[in-house]
This record gives C-alpha cells, structure tokens and sequence, in this order.
C-alpha cells in the first residue's frame, strides 16, 4: 500500500501535453484570466495543506457534527430570545447577506476548478467550492427557524432577489467579484483581499463579540467556517508567486480595486454590526480597532511579502476608518425603512463609547446624531416619519453605495460626465476603478438612473413597498419605536 | 422643466437628490435642500449655495446660472 505522500502529486498533478488542441484552446484567456501562460510557468503550484478528499471528507464531517451539536444544544428560538435585540438586527443583516454570497463563491471557485491554469490549483478550489457550498448551508440551516418567527428573518431570504439598494449594491459586488472574475482575479480578489484581508474581522472580531453577547451559534457559525478559510485562502500564494513574476502592475491594479471594494462592504456589514448593534457593554473592541489589528497589520505584512505596494489611496482609506460607516449609519438610520433590520438610535452611553474610540471624527457626527434625538424626542414613541428621510438619495455609480464618503465637513463625492451621461462617484477610489474598466460599469444604472428612466418611483413609499419589496411589517424601523429610557431626559 | 439636483447640506452625512425647476430661483433650492437635509442637520446660520466652490447668486433663476441636470450643489452656512 502505497504512503499518503507517495501517490498524492500523482492524484493532484494531471496535467499533461495537449495533442488535438492547443493550451490557448483548453483555458482562453478571456475565462481563464490574464495574463495568459504557458502552463511551464504555473506547474510549481503547490498549497501546504495539500488535502486529500477522503481527508476533506473526514475533516468536514466532524466540523459538521460540532455545529450541529451546537445547535442542538443552543439554538433554539427560545435560546435565541434570550439575546439583546439589536445583536438580532446584526443577525439579520448577516441572514441577508451571507448565505447567498457564499453560494456565489462556489460558482467562483468551480470556474477555477475547471480553468485555473494547474491541475493542483483546480484540485484545491474544487475543495474550496465545496467549503463554500458548505458556509452556504450552514447559515440557512443555523437561522432557518428564526423565519416562522419573525418575518424580517423571512425576508432576509429574499434580499438578493429583490430590488433593494442593499442588494443592488450586494449583486454588483458580489456578482463581479465571484460569479464574474476569472480564476486569477478571483483567487487575487477572493482569496487573497476579500479572504486573507478582510474576513478575520468577522472570524475574529466579530466572533468575539457573539461569545460576549452569549450568542454560541453564531460564533460557532463563523469558527467553523474560519478553518476552511484558512484553509482555501492558499490558493492565492501561488498564484501570486507567478503573476509577480510576469505581471506585477496588474496584481498591483486588482489589489487596489479589490481592497476599495471590499472595505465598503464590511465597513457596512461588520461596521454596523460591531459599533451600533452589539450593545456596548458586550463591545470587544471598535470596528476601527479590529481593522487596525486583523486588517491592516496582517495584510501589509501579506503585500511586503510578495513585494506589492499599499494601495494608492492608503491615507483616504485609513481616514475613512474613523468616518465611513458613522457616515452610511446616520444616513441608513434615516431612512432605515428601506431595510429589512431595526436599527438603535444610539444613547449618551453609545456616543460616549464611540467617542471614546473615534476621538478625532466623532465629535463630527455629534451634531447629527443631536439633530435626530431632538426629532425623536419632539415626535414621541412609535412616530417614525419625523425622524425618517423623504427625499431620494444619490448612489454611487461604481459601488452603488449612497454618496456617503468624506464626513460631515466635506462629501468626497464627484459628478462626472462621460460620453454626455453623468456619473456620481462617492470617492476618488471608486472613479478611479470605474474609469480603468469603463466597459465593465456604465451601463449599470444606480437607484437615481432607474428613478429618472421611469422604471422605479419617485416617491420613498412607492419605491420602498413597489421597487424595493419592503411592507411595513418588514421594513426597519427604530428599534425601540422610540421609547429609549434615556430619551427622557435628553 | 424640471432638473434634478445632487445636493449636499454642510454637516450632513449623504447627498440627496431633489427636483428643482428651471425658473426657481437658488434661494428656493436652498431652501428645498435644507428641508431635505432636516432630519439629520440643523440650520446654523444663513445658508447659501456653491457648484464647483463659487457661490451662486441666490437670486438668480437655475437657468440663469446654467445648472444642469445632475449636477452637484453644496449648502454652506455662513
């Protein structure tokens, strides 16, 4: 009987001479990615976790018992009801958007299972595909029985088939970068910015604060999914390891888009989740804190490694760490009816903390935050049009984020006109990825070009319940209707 | 006819869109912006407005000063 070690590169290291057709046949450029190579220059691929199947399958299955163990033991609705209701809201925003952005990624791993360019590499993301079928399954499966309960769980199912703003912005993202990359950009913006840069934030982050507000599925959630993460996040070493060799400005070109993109995402997701849903005495740290320790620290050493440069605009970013998401936040608390989650108006106790953490923005954002309450308390409990926006918003035509870059003192947004149509970008970042790939982008309309075209309406409700799908049983409201304890005395 | 406007109120925390006419005048987007602003911003002062950091004429029609289509207009106070 053959050793493991004797026959696994055997199993794993198909590849062989094309006869009847030429290599530029079997993986074209335009699904394999560029730049293209002979495959002389990516037979070195090889991953340290060089697993078997029988051993993925092993593995897998008892990763799989423990979470559901887990959930026997504490997964319960009523285990559920025991947690604070904003951490809910945060649930329901990952319901939203995890699962089928997981199930996206199993279509971006299995193009690299058939056209990444060794036969290792495909070997691998073959694995990774099935990982991501599983962190699909494990969220539905986890939550599932929150939807006879509550109908925004319900509805969390429905987010990407809907017209949303949240899941016109998810798909345009989502879309390009795992049902539409090629395996090398998607192993460079998957594996290596999106998964070795950013997801530490919820695996490590964010898991911390679940264990703090006692919940156990949801941390068990996510640590399960961290070990198949880690484990298909190799796959961009080697690929890089080539691609600097041949072509250094293009890793650099997709770095810089990836990271932008990727930061507005959880800056949304775990931004929100970390400084304004998770109560603050279960606070492990700001969302700024966990960026700087498990983001930056980590993939600046990961960029010096394989000799890439930080982002161009690394000083815009590192200052929207402090500003960003208390941007989208304030504006997404007024005019949170078009989301499927309540959102906290947040206290004294809350601002002191996020003051506390945000010494040098916050105080920014004070006056806003003092506007609202006034508003809240002015209209009573249970009035939440005085503190609801009525008037559309813009959105950005790269990330379809509304225009919320910059701060207070100045929105970093641009109006620019191209080929007589104008296009509103909230950030100098996201111009500059729209205007590398026009092609890619103009033709993708944000929530204002469909209002104008005709197509969605004008009027917030209207948009809200006949574009958007949100009934008012649904749609986010404030979390407490208004009856904060501390108002009172505000 | 009516236009619509990109807007941005000083303090604010978004950009917002509304609909303007022609013949009103900058006083009166102004002002539209403002409200549109209100829930998150406090009027501080008098508000005027500026398209590309020149202050508009706040008498002056929207298309006396050519403002077109998706345009950007910000809201400073004084």
């Amino acid at each position: 009987m053959l050793e493991r070690d004797d026959w696994l590169d055997l199993a794993r290291k198909l590849d062989w001479d094309f006869s009847y057709v030429g290599e530029r046949e079997v993986f074209p450029e335009e699904i394999s990615g560029r730049p293209w190579l002979l495959h002389a220059q990516w037979q070195a691929w090889d991953e340290p976790y060089r697993t078997t199947y029988r051993e993925y399958v092993k593995n897998q299955h008892a990763k799989e018992a423990s979470v559901q163990a887990v959930h026997e033991a504490l997964g319960g609705f009523d285990d559920l009801k025991k947690l604070p209701a904003s951490w809910l809201c945060a649930l329901k925003l990952h319901a939203a958007t995890l699962p089928l952005a997981e199930f996206a990624a199993v279509v971006g791993n299995l193009r690299a299972a058939r056209f990444g360019r060794d036969s290792a590499w495909r070997d691998t993301a073959l694995l990774a595909a099935l990982d991501e079928l599983r962190h699909t399954q494990i969220p539905l499966r986890l939550m599932h029985q929150l939807v006879r309960h509550d109908p925004q769980f319900d509805w969390t199912h429905r987010l990407f088939h809907s017209n949303d703003w949240v899941a016109i912005a998810g798909r345009h993202l989502l879309d390009e970068l795992l049902l539409g990359s090629d395996p090398i950009e998607f192993a460079i913006a998957t594996n290596f910015v999106f998964e070795t840069g950013f997801t530490n934030l919820e695996f490590v982050g964010l898991s911390s604060m679940a264990h703090a507000t006692g919940d156990k599925m949801f941390e068990k959630m996510v640590q399960s999914i961290q070990t198949d993460e880690a484990r298909h996040a190799q796959i961009c070493e080697p690929v890089l390891e080539t691609l600097m060799r041949h072509a250094p400005e293009r890793v650099q070109y997709l770095v810089d888009k990836w990271f932008w993109r990727s930061w507005h995402f959880f800056a949304i997701v775990t931004g929100f989740a970390m400084d304004y849903l998770t109560p603050v005495g279960q606070r492990t740290a700001s969302f700024r804190e966990f960026m700087e320790e498990w983001v930056i620290e980590h993939f600046e050493r990961a960029l010096a490694r394989h000799g890439l440069r930080r982002p161009w605009y690394w000083s815009e970013f590192t200052a929207s760490l402090g500003t960003y998401h208390h941007m989208v936040y304030a504006t997404a608390y007024t005019y949170r009816a078009t989301v499927w989650f309540d959102m906290v108006l947040p206290g004294p106790e809350e601002r002191a903390w996020l003051g506390a953490k945000y010494p040098e923005t916050w105080p920014e954002f004070e006056p806003v935050w003092e506007r609202i309450t006034e508003r809240c308390k002015k209209a009573g409990p249970d009035v939440e049009w005085y503190t609801h926006g009525v008037t559309p918003i813009g959105f950005c035509n790269l990330c379809q984020i509304p225009l919320c870059a910059g701060n207070p003192r100045h929105n970093s947004a641009q109006i620019v006109e191209r080929d007589g149509v104008s296009f509103a970008f909230c950030s100098e970042p996201c111009r500059f990825i729209f205007e590398r790939e026009p092609e890619r982008y103009a033709a993708h309309r944000d929530v204002v070009k469909r209002i104008l075209d005709g197509e969605a309406p004008a009027n917030l409700v209207s948009l809200i319940r006949d574009y958007f799908g949100l009934s008012e049983p649904i749609w986010g409201k404030d979390l407490m209707r208004g009856r904060y304890p501390w108002l009172k005395g505000a | 006819m009516a236009i619509p406007i990109y807007g941005w109120v000083q303090g604010d925390t978004v950009i917002v869109v509304v609909l303007a006419r022609e013949e009103q005048t900058v006083a009166e987007l102004t002002a539209q912006l403002c409200q549109a602003a209100s829930v998150r911003v406090a009027e501080k002062g008098a508000a005027y407005a500026t398209r590309g950091g020149r202050r508009l004429d706040p008498d002056a029609p929207l298309h006396a000063v050519g403002l077109r289509a998706l345009e950007r207009v910000d809201v400073l106070f004084a």
